[in-house]
């Protein structure tokens, strides 16, 4: 064998000569390469993805702000702004009085309980000039704006509202008493 | 840093690249001017590693298969020949592509046999090669694929170094011990 046709081509080896002769059938044909596929731009979708997640965000605000102001606007409708101005009744509590004589009379200048109710805002102050209510298109009703038989009425119907809710005061301390009564009894019994 | 580099620093004057070195860096050009796009540097890359390529891959599958999977090499490599940081060893890369994809063949491809003799080959020559081509492929793997670079694709020893990427001695002892092996698989004189 001869080395040097076997690394080089130099030289003669027939028997190495034979083998390529028969071994090149299966020599590299000379052929185009492969049709490149190109990769075609396409917009990567990564670019819509921050606008997107602004405009997402910027309509939950949107949102969130415009329920926040309708809820607020209707609390402020079904709000009744009563100014009392200095009230010059005071509220007699002659029932609770005549029938105990540790219950305390209401203290002058207070505030009826039915105007605390839940959706009524009361602001009592005393008048201050340049000092405007919130509410600019509702009147408020102050009691000294009142004709002198109005106030009469309203006075009466103080009253009356006082000596009603005395009454069921005392229905409601009579049930409870009668109730102690009957537990008691009922505990001696066992 | 280049020898010519090295010796014109030296004594201070151009000395000429060696072939070698001119042909490594035309081709470093060539994969240049392919990553941006270039078709023509590419086809001409392809022209000069395809028979690499093919040889290797005849190695190890059959040749009806071997041109497509040379076609497969090669459209991977230009899809990512952007990955490739060392510009002068694209001939080792290349052969290890090409290994890789003649491994999945086997592993993806339902098993088959080459028709026989009587079938397939029309004379007696092209059966003879088949015979001493599945005789290669029992070798060992540095074995086979020199001996077909050698014998099939023509390529000399040299040629064969400096595609793959291996040293000269060791393609040069690769050639003497293949060849060897294959003269006693095919007897004294070429054939059984």
């Amino acid at each position: 064998m001869n080395d040097e046709y076997l690394w080089q081509k130099t030289g003669v080896d027939p028997e190495i000569e034979r083998l390529e002769q028969k071994l090149a059938v299966f020599r590299y044909r000379e052929s185009t390469p492969p049709v490149m596929i190109t990769e075609t731009t396409v917009a990567s979708p990564r670019r819509w993805r921050i606008p997107l997640a602004f405009s997402f965000a910027a309509a939950l605000v949107a949102v969130v702000l415009i329920s926040a102001m309708l809820i607020k606007r209707s609390n402020t409708d079904n709000d009744a702004v009563v100014f009392v101005e200095n009230p010059e009744f005071e509220i007699a509590s002659p029932g609770p009085a005549a029938i105990e004589e540790r219950k305390v009379a209401p203290s002058p200048n207070v505030v009826p309980q039915f105007a605390q109710a839940k959706r009524v805002k009361v602001i009592r102050a005393s008048h201050v000039e340049g000092r405007r209510p919130k509410t600019e298109d509702r009147t408020p009703v102050t009691v000294a704006a009142l004709s002198r038989e109005e106030k009469y009425a309203y006075r009466q119907l103080m009253i009356a509202l006082s000596i009603s809710s005395s009454k069921l005061k005392i229905v409601e301390d009579t049930i409870n008493g009668n109730e102690n009564i009957e537990r008691t009894n009922s505990t001696n019994q066992r | 840093m280049s020898n010519s580099d090295i010796a014109e620093n030296i004594f201070m004057f151009p000395v000429p690249a060696s072939p070698a070195e001119e042909g490594a860096t035309a081709e470093a050009q060539m994969i240049e001017r392919a990553c941006t796009g270039d078709r023509d540097a590419f086809t001409d890359l392809y022209k000069i590693y395809a028979p690499l390529v093919h040889g290797i891959v005849l190695a190890r599958v059959p040749y009806d298969e071997a041109q497509d999977i040379v076609q497969e090499v090669f459209l991977s490599a230009y899809n990512n020949l952007h990955t490739l940081r060392d510009r002068n060893v694209i001939g080792s890369w290349l052969a290890t592509i090409a290994r890789n994809r003649a491994t999945e063949f086997y592993r993806h491809a339902r098993p088959t046999e080459e028709l026989s003799d009587e079938i397939s080959d029309r004379n007696n020559r092209e059966a003879g090669a088949r015979e001493i081509l599945a005789a290669i492929r029992t070798m060992p793997e540095a074995y086979r694929e020199t001996l077909v670079l050698r014998l099939v694709e023509g390529m000399t020893g040299i040629e064969i170094a400096e595609r793959t990427g291996l040293k000269p001695e060791s393609v040069r002892v690769n050639l003497h011990r293949g060849m060897e092996l294959l003269r006693k698989t095919l007897g004294v004189g070429g054939r059984k």
